[in-house]
């Protein structure tokens, strides 16, 4: 007896040290696999593990390989800067995180005080590119701002003249509804704002009382859970009869595959901002990006994914730290920093992707789409109709405009160019 | 407020009620009756909502209504044997129990169904509005009032007018003596749990076509109807329906007058109610 577990403890102690033994390089991952915003976590992991696997085949970095490691913050700002420590801690090299727009300003604060790199996904606002300011925090996915100043141009060429907000509680919902004010002046009518939890998926009280208000289109700032149960009871309601619905991540199949399935989506009554335009098989090497992304779901989830705009920045992210990390004079914190600051990279839907220097946010290419239905048989979910295509530069606030709103807010605008 | 308007209002507010009404009416069933608070009890419409997406799948979404309480309170019943031996002692055990079995529950959903939003597809007749006083209004908003109607009569003709009914109330009366005229409180308290959970089940799968539900959600639903709970009393059966509707209705009038105020409104209307009466406002006053 005592022979066996003597032998069974050196086997272990092998292993463990032939484990030990296998390098990698650590990419850390901020993610929520527990809160009821979970429900979309496939699919934004799965852009993470996509790029990851092309990173490797190319040879990783000096044929090292990347490895992601995970921490769960269930999208709650309080587990933030635990989650983040204990990545560092582990020798990553940078984090991808957080997920949610609620917890960017802790993530935020946290990336600043411990000098250590994070680029996160989640929509980008102001509470974090002006309030909370870091040149140890990048921004790989929407932009509220640029957001509003999209859906006010769709808002005044179609000649809408009033709007009702819904949105949830993040930065980003605000932001989506301020500047989307703003950018349509005095003439344009609030007709008011609903800002719910993120996991409130009634809707039927708010949806009642904006038919009686009658407004020519709602603000919507919600996704996942939130975006399904408002736009199925709006139709219950004949809610998309009366108005239109201008949002982002518009056709993200996250948002869409329960509405498509159950027969109770509003085609041509809901439009906005979309990243990747995965319908369109006249971009190279569209088609068979979206079959290695449906290949990541069946392999690592065991389910079917459609694409998500989720999925899309997360693996831009991990793409961009890879890039960085290629190009770093060393793998430290400020080296890594100081690469993601001056990294260029491109995907099939970009070419020279880069973060801005003074407020270090991703410029994509923005895609305004109304959501239809595929009339080609290829899709179950809605595809998008292109109203319009937008370079970041066009649409993302310039240098001055932050300046200026700082100023307007009472705030201090943190040029990080000049850091 | 136009008049259609403020009827449409009155008859979101009561829908609304009226689906809180279920989770609220088999909490404050198993408080009243077993001295006990399920934590758990959002866990169970959760998953009555997700055994709705696959049972309706196979057998249609009426039928489905009848099964899925069912099922849901068998599963209750496992979940009640698991407390028996915190009867009696000090009730954070029992509710700690039941938040952890709402985190088992949510987690087997997972594991189950995947995460994923899901929505449940109505059936034909269900589908559609018709105009009330000039304006639309769901179909299946109004089956639902009439089905949670129908469940508060039945729950109240089972508690006043049935022998299961005096059994219950005797217990709530003076547990002890029941138990020395030979009845199986044991037995009851199954009963009672099963009948409250499957209540909860049946919630969820009237909400399954309504909200896009994910599994996690299981463990903030209870948190929504505390507010419910404590203005009708928490251990007064008869104040459920009139407090779920009353906060329905606040629900409904508050996002058209105070929009900005909304997430606060519910909570707002228990802390003034409670100053009123810490027992509950539909609750009588001790000494009265």
């Amino acid at each position: 007896m005592k022979k066996i577990i003597s032998l069974v403890l050196g086997l272990a102690l092998v292993c463990a040290c032939a484990c030990a033994g296998a390098e990698t390089i650590k990419i850390g991952v901020l993610t929520d696999r527990s809160s009821a915003a979970a429900a979309t976590v496939t699919w934004a992991e799965a852009g993470a593990i996509l790029a990851l696997e092309e990173a490797n085949a190319e040879g990783g970095l000096n044929g090292v390989e990347f490895e992601l490691v995970y921490r769960d913050t269930a999208s709650d700002s309080a587990n933030v800067a635990q989650k983040a420590t204990e990545l560092m801690n582990e020798g990553c090299i940078a984090i991808l995180g957080p997920k949610s727009d609620g917890e960017a300003p802790t993530g935020a604060t946290w990336a600043e005080e411990n000098k250590f790199p994070m680029v996160t996904p989640c929509t980008m606002n102001t509470r974090v590119t002006i309030e909370n300011a870091s040149k140890y925090m990048f921004s790989c996915g929407f932009v509220a701002w640029p957001i509003a100043k999209m859906n006010a141009k769709y808002a005044a060429d179609h000649g809408y003249q009033s709007a009702f907000f819904i949105g949830n509680d993040g930065g980003a919902s605000g932001d989506s509804r301020d500047f989307f004010y703003r950018e349509l002046g005095e003439g344009f009518q609030n007709m008011g704002s609903n800002q719910v939890s993120s996991n409130s998926t009634e809707f039927s009280t708010i949806i009642s009382s904006v038919v009686g208000k009658d407004p020519d289109v709602i603000i919507g700032a919600v996704a996942g859970p939130n975006f399904v149960s408002l736009i199925n009871q709006g139709d219950q309601f004949g809610l998309w009869d009366e108005c239109d619905y201008l949002g982002w991540y518009t056709c993200d199949s996250t948002n869409t595959t329960a509405l498509a399935q159950a027969g109770a989506y509003p085609y041509g009554k809901v439009h906005g901002v979309d990243l990747w335009p995965f319908w369109m098989d006249e971009i190279e090497g569209n088609a068979e990006f979206v079959a290695e992304y449906s290949r990541i779901g069946q392999e690592y989830y065991g389910k079917e994914i459609y694409p998500s705009d989720m999925g899309y920045t997360w693996y831009v992210g991990i793409k961009a730290i890879v890039a960085a990390a290629r190009e770093a004079e060393s793998l430290d914190p400020e080296g890594m920093t100081k690469a993601l600051a001056n990294v260029h990279f491109s995907t099939k839907y970009g070419d020279d992707l880069y973060f801005r220097d003074f407020d270090h946010v991703m410029a994509h290419a923005y895609y305004y789409v109304t959501a239809v239905e595929d009339t080609t048989g290829k899709w179950e979910i809605p595809v998008g109709e292109v109203y319009a295509v937008y370079t970041g530069d066009e649409m993302l606030p310039s240098k001055e405009d932050m300046q200026a709103y700082a100023t307007e807010m009472g705030y201090t605008f943190r040029d990080l160019s000049a850091e | 407020m136009t008049v259609p308007y403020f009827f449409q209002t009155l008859v979101t507010g009561i829908s609304n009620g009226m689906i809180s009404y279920l989770m609220v009416a088999g909490v404050s069933l198993i408080i009243s009756g077993m001295n006990m608070v399920n934590f758990g009890q959002g866990a169970f419409y959760v998953l009555g909502t997700y055994l709705t997406y696959t049972i309706a799948e196979k057998v249609g979404f009426v039928p489905s209504l009848l099964i899925v309480p069912i099922l849901v309170g068998f599963v209750g019943y496992f979940v009640e044997k698991a407390t028996r031996p915190l009867f009696g002692k000090n009730m954070l055990y029992v509710m700690l129990l039941t938040y952890g079995v709402a985190y088992m529950i949510c987690d087997a959903i997972v594991m189950i169904w995947g995460y994923s939003i899901r929505l449940q597809k109505l059936p034909a007749f269900l589908k559609g509005g018709i105009k009330i006083f000039g304006i639309r209004f769901p179909i299946y908003y109004l089956f639902v009032i009439a089905v949670s109607a129908a469940i508060a009569f039945a729950f109240w003709y089972m508690i006043n007018r049935t022998k299961l009914g005096m059994l219950t109330r005797a217990i709530i009366s003076d547990r002890p003596m029941v138990a020395n005229l030979g009845v199986n409180v044991n037995q009851m308290f199954s009963i009672l749990f099963m009948i409250g959970i499957g209540i909860a089940g049946l919630g969820g799968a009237l909400n399954a076509p309504i909200t896009g539900m994910s599994p996690k959600d299981g463990l903030s639903v209870f948190g929504n109807v505390m507010p419910i709970l404590c203005i009708g009393g928490l251990k007064n059966m008869d104040g459920c329906l009139p407090a779920a509707l009353l906060v329905g209705l606040v629900n409904a009038f508050g996002a058209v007058y105070l929009p900005q105020y909304y997430n606060v409104l519910p909570a707002a209307l228990m802390v003034i109610c409670m100053f009123i009466n810490p027992r509950g406002v539909f609750t009588k006053k001790e000494g009265r």
